[in-house]
C-alpha cells in the first residue's frame, strides 16, 4: 500500500501544470484514505495521455473507459472546485 | 561504494521535444542509445505547447527564412548568435517537414499543405507585416510531437529508462565526458550510464519562480548538474515572463483571451493599458503588458486582499463565444482560481515562462567551455543555450529549437561517437563517489531544513527580487537571500528514507539543481546593469542614448556564470551568420 501510494505520487508529476496541481490537491486531502483496489484504477488511469485526462477531469470529455469512470468521477468529487461546467 | 554499470554509444537524459530528436538520428544510425527520463516520455513538458512549431514554409503566403531569421534576432534584442540563428531558420522547413514524414498530424490547408498561422513577432518581408509561419497540430501541437517522435524511436530501437533520475555528470580528469550516475526511482538503485558521447536535453527551471506556468518537473536538473561539473551556464538573467497566469497557481491563461476582447483592470477597476500603450492596449507585445501589470501592482492599485494582481475581464463577452473560441480558459478559472470568468473577472500576474540561457553550446549542440568544445558532452533545448533566443524567445521558435538543435546534435554525436576507440575509459571512482555522498547526506541528515519551505523561499525570493521588472537594491538583497537559501539546501532533511519510489527524496535532489539556476540567474541579472529584452531593469531606462535602456557599447555580450566561486565571465555575441550578412543593431520597436 505505502508502495502503491508512493508511486501515485510521483505518476501525478505529469507534462501540463494543471494536472500536477489538481492532484497536489488531491494527494493531500485525500489519498490516504483510498483502498488497494482503487489505489491500483487510479494508477492505471495515471497511464492516460495528458490532456484526455485533464480533460475527463475537468468535465469536458466523457471517460469512455469504463474501468476508469468512477475513479473519474472520485477524483473529481474530490480535488475538483466544481463539477457542473456544462449548461450555460 | 561500487554501482551497476551499463554501456552504451550515446546516453541522453530527457525526452521531450529535444532529446528524443536526437534519438531518432543516433539510433536510425544504428549506434546503442539509452534515452533516461524522469517521466513517461509523452508526459515531458513538450506536451504543453500549443501554439505552434515556427518554419518559413510559405505555405499560405510568401516566406523566406531570411525573414525569419531576421525577426529571430530582433526578437532576441541583438544578443542572439547570428551564425545559429540562420542555422536553425534555414533549417526549419527541412525539420518540420521531416516530423511530418514521422507521423505529426499538421493541421492543413485544402490543397493538401501544412496549415499555418500567424504568431506574435513573426513578420514578412523584415519586419513588415506579419506572417503566417507558425505550423500547429489543433491547440495539441506539443503532444503530437512527442508522440510523433516517440513512436519512431519505439522502432529504431532506442533503449528508455523511464522513471529514472539523473544525478550527475561524471567527467574524466582531462574534463572529457563520460555519462551519468542515475537512480532508478522504482528501487533506489543507482547506476553508471557510461557511453562514448552524452547529451542533456533535460527542458527549463522555470520553478526557480514562485509563479511559473511550468509544470512541475521542470527544475532545472540539467542545468543544475552542468554546473556542479564546473560548466559555466550562459545568459542566465533572461526568463520570458507571460502576462497571465493565473495567480497563485501559474496556469497560463492564451493571448487569445485578449484576442477576443479581454480586459486587464487594476484595483479601480480602470483598463490601465490605455495609459501604457494607447494603440495596442491590452494587445500591446508580453513585454509591455508584463511591466505595466507590475507597475500598476507596485504602485498600490493591485488586486486581492495583498494587492499582489490584476484582473482580466472578459464578463462583458458573450458566454458562448468564450465558450466557442476559448476552450479551456472557463475550466482553468474555475478550478485555480475559483471564479466562473462569465461572472467574475480572472486575477492574473506575470507568470515566469521560458529559460533563454542555459548549457552554452554551439549549433552542433556541442557543449562550449572557452572556446573549446567539451569531448563527448552536447546539449538541446530548453537547458541549452545555442544561443538562439538571445534576450527574448519569440512564441513557436522553442519547438522549432528542439527539432533543429536536436536534430544537429544527434548528427554531431553520430560523428563523434564513430571516430572514437572502442574501449571505453574508466570512470574516476571519485566522480561516482562525489554524486554519491549527495544522496547519502539526504539520508543521513537531522536537524535539516525542510525541502517545501526551503524551495518556497527560494521561489518567492526570485519573483519578488528577479522577476518581470527589477531594481539595483531588490537584485542585490537579492543575491544575498539567495546565497543564504543555499546553506539551507545544503542541508535539507527527508523524514522519509526509504528507498522505493521515495517523491521527498526526488524533490530534495530536484532541488539541489533548482538553486544552481537561482543563484545563476539573481547573480547575472544583478550584473548586467543594461536592460535587454526580458532583463528590465529600473536603473536602465529608456534614454536617447541607450533606447529601450540597452547599452551595445557594454553589454553586447554573453554572460557566463561559473558555480565555483559564484563568478561571471562573459563572451561575444557571434554577430557574423554563416552566409549571409549581418543583421545590423537597431532599436527594438514593434
Ligand atoms: C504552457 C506552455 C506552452 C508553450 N507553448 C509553446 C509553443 O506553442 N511553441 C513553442 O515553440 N514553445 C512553447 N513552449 C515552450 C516549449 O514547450 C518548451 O520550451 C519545450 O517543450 C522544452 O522542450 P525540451 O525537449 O527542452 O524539454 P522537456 O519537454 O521539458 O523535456 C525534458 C525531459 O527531461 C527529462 N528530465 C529532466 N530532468 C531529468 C533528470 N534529472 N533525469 C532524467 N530525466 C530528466 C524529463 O523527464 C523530460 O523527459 C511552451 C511552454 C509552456 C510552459
Amino acid at each position: 500500500m505505502y508502495e502503491l501510494r508512493e508511486k501515485m505520487k510521483w505518476r501525478a508529476r505529469r507534462g501540463l501544470l494543471e494536472l500536477d496541481l489538481f492532484f497536489t490537491r488531491f494527494i493531500a486531502n485525500d489519498l490516504d484514505a483510498l483502498g488497494e483496489p482503487e489505489l491500483e484504477k487510479l494508477l492505471d488511469l495515471l497511464t492516460c495521455d495528458d490532456h484526455e485526462l485533464w480533460a475527463m477531469l475537468n468535465g469536458t470529455q466523457e471517460c469512455e473507459v469504463p474501468h476508469w469512470q468512477s475513479t473519474v468521477a472520485l477524483l473529481q468529487h474530490k480535488a475538483a472546485v466544481t463539477t457542473t461546467l456544462a449548461g450555460l | 561504494m561500487k554501482v551497476a554499470k551499463r554501456t552504451f554509444d550515446a546516453v541522453i537524459v530527457g525526452a521531450g521535444g529535444a532529446g528524443m530528436r536526437a534519438a531518432v538520428t543516433l539510433a536510425e544510425s544504428g549506434l546503442k542509445t539509452a534515452v533516461i527520463t524522469k517521466v513517461f516520455p509523452t508526459r515531458s513538458h513538450t506536451v504543453a505547447a500549443q501554439g505552434g512549431v515556427s518554419a518559413s514554409l510559405g505555405n499560405s503566403e510568401p516566406d523566406h527564412w531570411t525573414w525569419h531569421m531576421y525577426d529571430t534576432v530582433k526578437g532576441s534584442d541583438w544578443l542572439g548568435d547570428q551564425d545559429a540563428i540562420e542555422f536553425m531558420c534555414k533549417q526549419a522547413p527541412q525539420v518540420v517537414v521531416e516530423l511530418e514524414h514521422y507521423g505529426m498530424p499538421f493541421d492543413r490547408l485544402d490543397n493538401g499543405k501544412i496549415y499555418q498561422r500567424p504568431f506574435g513577432g513573426h513578420m514578412s518581408n523584415f519586419g513588415e507585416k506579419p506572417v503566417r509561419r507558425a505550423c500547429a497540430a489543433a491547440d495539441r501541437t506539443g503532444h503530437a510531437m512527442l508522440h510523433a517522435l516517440y513512436q519512431r524511436n519505439v522502432r529504431a530501437n532506442t533503449q528508455f529508462f523511464v522513471e529514472w533520475l539523473a544525478l550527475d555528470l561524471l567527467r574524466a580528469p582531462d574534463g572529457r565526458v563520460l555519462g551519468v550516475l542515475a537512480m532508478e526511482m522504482e528501487t533506489g538503485e543507482v547506476t553508471v550510464f557510461q557511453a562514448k558521447a552524452t547529451l542533456f536535453a533535460t527542458g527549463g527551471a522555470g520553478r526557480i519562480y514562485y509563479s511559473s506556468t511550468n509544470a512541475f518537473i521542470n527544475t532545472g536538473d540539467g542545468v543544475g548538474m552542468a554546473a556542479r561539473a564546473g560548466i559555466p551556464l550562459e545568459d542566465m538573467e533572461f526568463w520570458q515572463f507571460h502576462p497571465t497566469g493565473v495567480a497563485g497557481a501559474g496556469v497560463l491563461i492564451t493571448e487569445g483571451v485578449r484576442g477576443e476582447g479581454g480586459i486587464l483592470r487594476n484595483s479601480d477597476g480602470e483598463r490601465f493599458m490605455e495609459r501604457y500603450a494607447p494603440n495596442a492596449k491590452d494587445l500591446a507585445s508580453r513585454d509591455v503588458v508584463s511591466r505595466a501589470m507590475v507597475t500598476e501592482i507596485n504602485e498600490g492599485r493591485g488586486c486581492g486582499p495583498a494587492k499582489d494582481h490584476v484582473m482580466l475581464d472578459i464578463t462583458h463577452l458573450d458566454p458562448h463565444t468564450i465558450m466557442q473560441r476559448l476552450p479551456g480558459i472557463r475550466e482553468i478559472s474555475i478550478q485555480f482560481a475559483g471564479v466562473d470568468p462569465i461572472k467574475a473577472p480572472i486575477p492574473v500576474v506575470p507568470t515566469c515562462h521560458y529559460q533563454m540561457g542555459g548549457i552554452p553550446t554551439n549549433y552542433h549542440g556541442e557543449v562550449v567551455v572557452d572556446g573549446a568544445s567539451v569531448a563527448g558532452f552536447y546539449a538541446a533545448g530548453e537547458c541549452a543555450c545555442a544561443s538562439v533566443h538571445g534576450a527574448n524567445r519569440l512564441g513557436t521558435n522553442s519547438l522549432l529549437d528542439l527539432l533543429v538543435f536536436g536534430k544537429s546534435s544527434g548528427e554531431s554525436m553520430v560523428e563523434f561517437i564513430r571516430k572514437e576507440p572502442a574501449a571505453l575509459q574508466e570512470v574516476p571512482q571519485a566522480e561516482i563517489d562525489k554524486s554519491l555522498a549527495r544522496v547519502n547526506r539526504l539520508n543521513t541528515q537531522t536537524h535539516g531544513a525542510d525541502v517545501h519551505e526551503t524551495r518556497l523561499a527560494m521561489q518567492r525570493t526570485m519573483q519578488a527580487h528577479a522577476g518581470v521588472f527589477r531594481f539595483k537594491d531588490m537584485l542585490q538583497q537579492g543575491v544575498d537571500k539567495i546565497l543564504e537559501i543555499e546553506k539551507q539546501v545544503a542541508q535539507t532533511e527527508i523524514k522519509d528514507k526509504s528507498q522505493v519510489w521515495n517523491t521527498a527524496r526526488i524533490e530534495a535532489l530536484e532541488l539541489d539543481n533548482l538553486i544552481e539556476v537561482a543563484k545563476a540567474t539573481i547573480v547575472s541579472a544583478n550584473a548586467r546593469t543594461e536592460s535587454r529584452g526580458a532583463h528590465v531593469r529600473d536603473d536602465a531606462p529608456d534614454t536617447a542614448e541607450h533606447p529601450n535602456g540597452r547599452d551595445d557599447a557594454n553589454w553586447l555580450k554573453h554572460s557566463l556564470w561559473y558555480r565555483e566561486g559564484n563568478r561571471l565571465d562573459y563572451k561575444p555575441v557571434k554577430l557574423e551568420p554563416l552566409t549571409v550578412e549581418s543583421i545590423a543593431l537597431k532599436t527594438r520597436a514593434y
